[in-house]
């Protein structure tokens, strides 16, 4: 698949307020990945991840407090990282949108929602007259399913529902037919029988417009019945990246491995013990030298704790950042059950 | 679990509670005519979209809202109409723990007196060192140490905030906890300690659970019985894998197939959506079946008349017109 | 659990260690939280760290030492008049004539005092003659007679022998260091009465403000309903009628006026903004899942309202307690400037300002004192109120 977005090494750090006591955040400590065209990508993680914030990083939305830091970002082959403000701008919006996950504080609560949505369309193509663009908005609001566009076109945010309201947001972000959709935990404000139609609108609007779309979730089922590859976060790195068939057949961290478990499956009669991961996520100013996620893994080696782990290529772009990969690691109480020694005999160790 | 039922610690009849509506003179009817009853030691799982009146329910069992009308029978007395202050020594039995681990607890006090709260308001009596003592004790039972009770709140995650809450409801040894949607703002792999906890702690006191969730799995999980609500009244209740295994009421079936599977094989669009539309106001609901407007198999007698509960056996109850109303007239008013 | 470095450790060097499963007290099941700073340590920290905040909290507390101890540093009444040293100001220009070991200096009212070259005031030379067609006053002082020739303007002192004396000079008041009033009373230790005042009105502003308006705000809104209706509409009556209206209705009914008169209207009618703010906090509070919690565990409503309402609504108190102290000082200054404040001979720095207006053109150092010193008072508390504004919320800061 062609490339269209690539990034290499991703670093963001936040300062934290402006006593010296307070450390810098490590919000996202190195990050790399391609996202192809038409393609769909689901980045998992839990709260402090950092894959908000990867994604807030790209499109240059993060405060002034944010240092963003990237060896190679590159949109269709041009690079974006040196942009200035103004062209980052133009290029959100137009070549980049984003969905946030509240969609009553992405938009003007004093301001009638069609006017929104006109107003990020002219903001990016002059030449429309404005009785051109409110057939448009009209148009755009009939395409995502928002009864009575006409009416709606003049009604305030809060007279939407929560559901209407993520509509109407997607609506805006695909406007102007953007090459990639950032969609930022979009459903998760939602009930699942909205969520259900929320999902379903974005993939059809994929599908006619051929926009790839970065989905950011902490669902694993969302990803499931949406991604083509995931990618799979813990303390602002990469843990493992592979092709969601692959991921959720032969999980080969020990994270996503415990993720897994703690899903409860809409299984028949079943009352066994969920697999949680105990502890709690790790603290971003301090990350120390060793994997992040050795403090909460019962797999976890002397050495996971003194160094981070390379990337191991598990398959075909299946990757995963986890020391009991290496060839030198022991075969006993491995994580990656009766699969492991036949696995490990292929994985390679990739350069960071 | 299908054994031999044990008597009920909380039932629930026709309970309802409406909402004075801002400029309009018709009131919100958040719970409207809700009856089940939740059996010791056992869960009783509620489940519905937000705006069911999942959390109002709860509320009104607690008495924090005030009851429109009904009746909450706790360990067989009734205390619907006890002032607050009749009421008081009857809250030993019944706690609650609540949604968002950061607004439920004080950040100007410290874990120890958290958790002691209820201990200084239930028993009076003890001393501060006995007091220190069980807070000790339930701490332990929580999963945390001695060395976090001079802690404040905000030095805590999502996960142990919540353990703190859940200590806090077991300071006094209750009968029923109340569990109003205690997982949905915590990660998935904090998600499933808590319900591994609160499940632990079931059977080493006995608990009975009231609870709340918008998560289907994790109540098909931890719940003995379920109940679905719509828009303020209960469509389908029953034994969870009678109503997990055979979804009977249209919305039923609809919430169970817009949960996306953990399963990439499945694709999302392989199905038809799930439920179209979305849940109606409060102030003005549909006449008759309230589940109508978005209903698949609508029918003219579903605008007409309100479905009253068929019993499909074994306890299992569905409130709709698919089902003959050939079974017992059920508690259902107008 | 093998320690295995049998034969693949070729690519790294693992020692045997490496390759060992963490140890059980390295993986933190429940990790104990790192020693977090509690909220007034933060808030003790962020409000030293503000310059100014510092500074006001200081000059506040150097103006509350002097306002309890400055008269018996002054060892002066503020009472006690001196009508022969009137309006004598903090920097003499005094003459000098040869032979004479003290100086003289001529105050705005034509009266001659005798100083010590080191600034102390001997005494009111009397007068012995006035020609009042040369336009010269003869005062005579210790055998010796001066004259006062003040047909020019500024008047003149010239020798027995009419002629200038040697020279002037500039010398500070010893006795009075901020001069005297047209009274002759002590201009400093009237101040420091007159901060006493301020800093009383600002002490029982607060109490009103504590006892009744933080209560009266709780109840209100935690209560809610048709007792907060009622509550409010009294606030609301309440707050239409000018706080000086309340003054005159107190000083009518008590047939006697002075401080007692503004204590009782200020703790009558000061505590209703308070009491709004509180209200709009605990109306907010209350919805909160804590306060749930604590109803359903049964706290009685009371200890609801001290033990989680007001805690945590302390930082929005504090906040409005510091921006209304110093309006109630500015308004007891003004009742007092006006004439229906503190009475006479009582110091306040309103009277006193009042005072200085009649010399203000001879004597401008009276009305500098007061006016002052109420700037600093005000500014400082307002300085220390930004603070505590800044350091109780972070987030309200632009």
């Amino acid at each position: 698949m062609e490339s269209l977005l690539e990034v290499r090494r991703l670093r963001t750090t936040f300062r934290a307020g402006r006593s010296r006591h307070d450390a810098a955040v490590q919000a996202v400590r190195s990050v790399d990945f391609q996202l192809g065209r038409g393609e769909t990508v689901g980045v998992v993680g839990e709260s402090g991840s950092g894959k908000s914030v990867t994604a807030l990083s790209l499109v240059g939305l993060l405060p002034k407090t944010a240092l963003v830091e990237v060896d190679k970002l590159t949109l269709d082959g041009a690079s974006i990282s040196h942009l200035s403000r103004r062209q980052l701008r133009d290029l959100r919006g137009r070549r980049i949108a984003m969905v946030f996950q509240d969609p009553m504080t992405s938009l003007n609560p004093l301001m009638r929602v069609g006017r929104q949505i006109d107003e990020m369309i002219s903001a990016h193509d002059r030449r429309l007259t404005r009785r051109e663009r409110k057939r448009r908005v009209i148009g755009l609001l009939a395409e995502v399913r928002i009864p009575e566009p006409e009416k709606r076109y003049n009604s305030y945010p809060h007279e939407f529902s929560g559901g209407m309201r993520q509509r109407v947001m997607i609506a805006m972000a695909m406007a102007l037919r953007p090459e990639i959709l950032i969609a930022d935990e979009p459903t998760t404000a939602l009930d699942v029988t909205i969520q259900d139609q929320v999902l379903r609108l974005m993939r059809r609007l994929q599908g006619e417009s051929g926009t790839s779309i970065l989905l950011i979730t902490h669902d694993l089922a969302v990803v499931a019945g949406m991604c083509s590859r995931v990618i799979v976060m813990y303390g602002g790195l990469i843990m493992e990246e592979a092709p969601t068939t692959s991921l959720f057949a032969q999980p080969m961290h020990p994270y996503t491995i415990g993720l897994l478990g703690s899903l409860p499956a809409l299984r028949q009669g079943q009352s066994d013990r969920l697999d949680s991961i105990p502890g709690a996520p790790p603290d971003m100013t301090a990350p120390g030298d060793g994997c992040p996620f050795a403090p909460r893994c019962k797999y976890a080696r002397v050495r996971c704790e003194r160094a981070l782990a390379p990337y191991y290529a598990v398959a075909d772009g299946h990757r995963s950042r986890c020391w009991l990969l290496d060839a030198a690691a022991p075969g006993a109480d491995s994580p990656f059950g009766e699969a492991d020694g036949e696995l490990r005999r292929k994985v390679v160790p990739l350069d960071d | 679990m299908t054994s031999q039922p044990p008597g009920p610690i909380l039932e629930v009849e026709n309970l309802a509670r409406h909402f004075r509506s801002g400029e309009r003179r018709r009131p919100i009817r958040a719970l409207d005519g809700v009856s089940f009853s939740v059996n010791r030691g056992q869960t009783f799982g509620l489940v519905g979209e937000s705006g069911s009146g999942k959390s109002t329910c709860a509320r009104t069992i607690v008495r924090l809202y005030e009851p429109t009308a009904g009746r909450v029978t706790l360990d067989g007395a009734d205390i619907t109409r006890l002032s607050q202050r009749q009421l008081r020594p009857l809250r030993r039995k019944m706690q609650m723990v609540f949604q968002d681990p950061y607004a439920s607890l004080n950040g100007r006090m410290a874990v120890r007196d958290l958790v002691a709260e209820p201990l200084t308001v239930h028993q009076p009596e003890l001393g501060r060192a006995a007091v220190t003592r069980r807070v000790k004790e339930v701490l332990d039972q929580v999963g945390l140490g001695e060395d976090h009770m001079l802690r404040y709140a905000h030095e805590f995650s999502g996960g142990q905030r919540q353990r703190i809450g859940i200590a806090r409801a077991l300071a006094i040894n209750p009968e029923l906890v109340l569990c109003d949607e205690p997982i949905s703002a915590l990660d998935v792999s904090i998600q499933a300690q808590i319900v591994n906890l609160l499940r632990d702690l079931q059977r080493d006191l006995g608990l009975a659970y009231l609870f709340i969730a918008h998560d289907l799995a994790m109540v098909q999980h931890i719940a003995d019985h379920v109940g679905v609500m719509y828009l303020g009244q209960l469509v389908e209740k029953g034994p969870t894998d009678r109503v997990y295994g055979n979804p009977s009421h249209p919305y039923t079936k609809g919430l169970l197939a817009s949960i996306p599977t953990p399963d990439p094989r499945v694709d999302l669009t392989d199905r038809p959506p799930a439920i179209e539309g979305e849940i109606p106001s409060p102030i003005n609901p549909p006449s008759g079946c309230r589940f109508r407007t978005r209903c698949p198999y609508v029918r003219d007698i579903c605008a007409q008349t309100a479905p009253k509960f068929t019993d499909l056996g074994d306890g299992h109850d569905v409130a709709c017109h698919l089902y003959p109303a050939a079974a017992k007239q059920d508690d259902r008013v107008e | 659990m093998a320690a295995g470095d049998t034969s693949t450790g070729r690519r790294d060097a693992a020692t045997v260690s490496d390759w060992d499963l963490l140890a059980a007290d390295r993986l933190r099941a429940q990790a104990v939280p790192r020693p977090g700073r509690s909220f007034w340590q933060d808030v003790w920290s962020r409000f030293i760290s503000r310059r100014m905040a510092v500074f006001g909290a200081v000059i506040l507390i150097l103006i509350a030492l002097l306002a309890v101890f400055g008269p018996s540093l002054t060892g002066r009444s503020y009472n006690r008049q001196e009508s022969s040293l009137a309006n004598i100001p903090p920097v003499l220009s005094a003459t000098e004539f040869a032979g004479q070991a003290n100086w003289f200096y001529v105050n705005p009212s034509l009266k001659v005092i005798e100083v010590t070259p080191d600034g102390h005031l001997v005494r009111q030379v009397p007068q012995v003659s006035d020609d009042m067609l040369t336009k010269r006053a003869i005062f005579e002082a210790d055998g010796t007679a001066v004259q006062l020739d003040y047909s020019r303007q500024p008047p003149v002192l010239l020798g027995a022998d009419g002629q200038p004396g040697e020279r002037t000079h500039l010398v500070w008041n010893a006795d009075y260091r901020l001069g005297t009033d047209a009274l002759g009373r002590d201009v400093l230790t009237r101040t420091f009465y007159g901060a006493r005042i301020s800093l009383a009105v600002a002490l029982v502003a607060t109490l009103v403000n504590a006892l009744i308006g933080i209560i009266y705000g709780g109840v209100s809104g935690y209560v809610g309903g048709a007792v907060d209706t009622v509550m409010m509409r009294i606030v609301d009556i309440i707050n239409t009628i000018p706080l000086a209206l309340y003054v005159i209705l107190v000083k009518v009914v008590l047939g006697s006026g002075g401080f007692s008169s503004i204590v009782i209207a200020l703790a009558s009618v000061y505590w209703v903004d308070m009491a709004r703010v509180v209200r709009g906090q605990a109306l907010s509070l209350k919805n909160q899942e804590f306060v749930l919690a604590a109803r359903t565990i049964g706290s009685p409503p009371g200890a609801i309202l001290r033990r989680h309402i007001l805690p945590n609504a302390l930082g929005p108190i504090i906040v409005t307690g510091t921006m209304l102290i110093p309006s109630a000082i500015f308004i007891e200054a003004f009742l007092s400037f006006i004439g229906i404040g503190i009475a006479p001979p009582m110091a306040s720095l309103g009277t006193m300002a009042n005072d200085a207006l009649a010399t203000l053109r001879s004597s401008p150092y009276q009305l500098l004192a007061p006016t002052a010193t109420i700037c600093l008072i005000m500014f400082a508390f307002n300085f220390v109120g930004d603070g505590l504004r800044d350091a109780l919320d972070p987030k309200l800061r632009a």
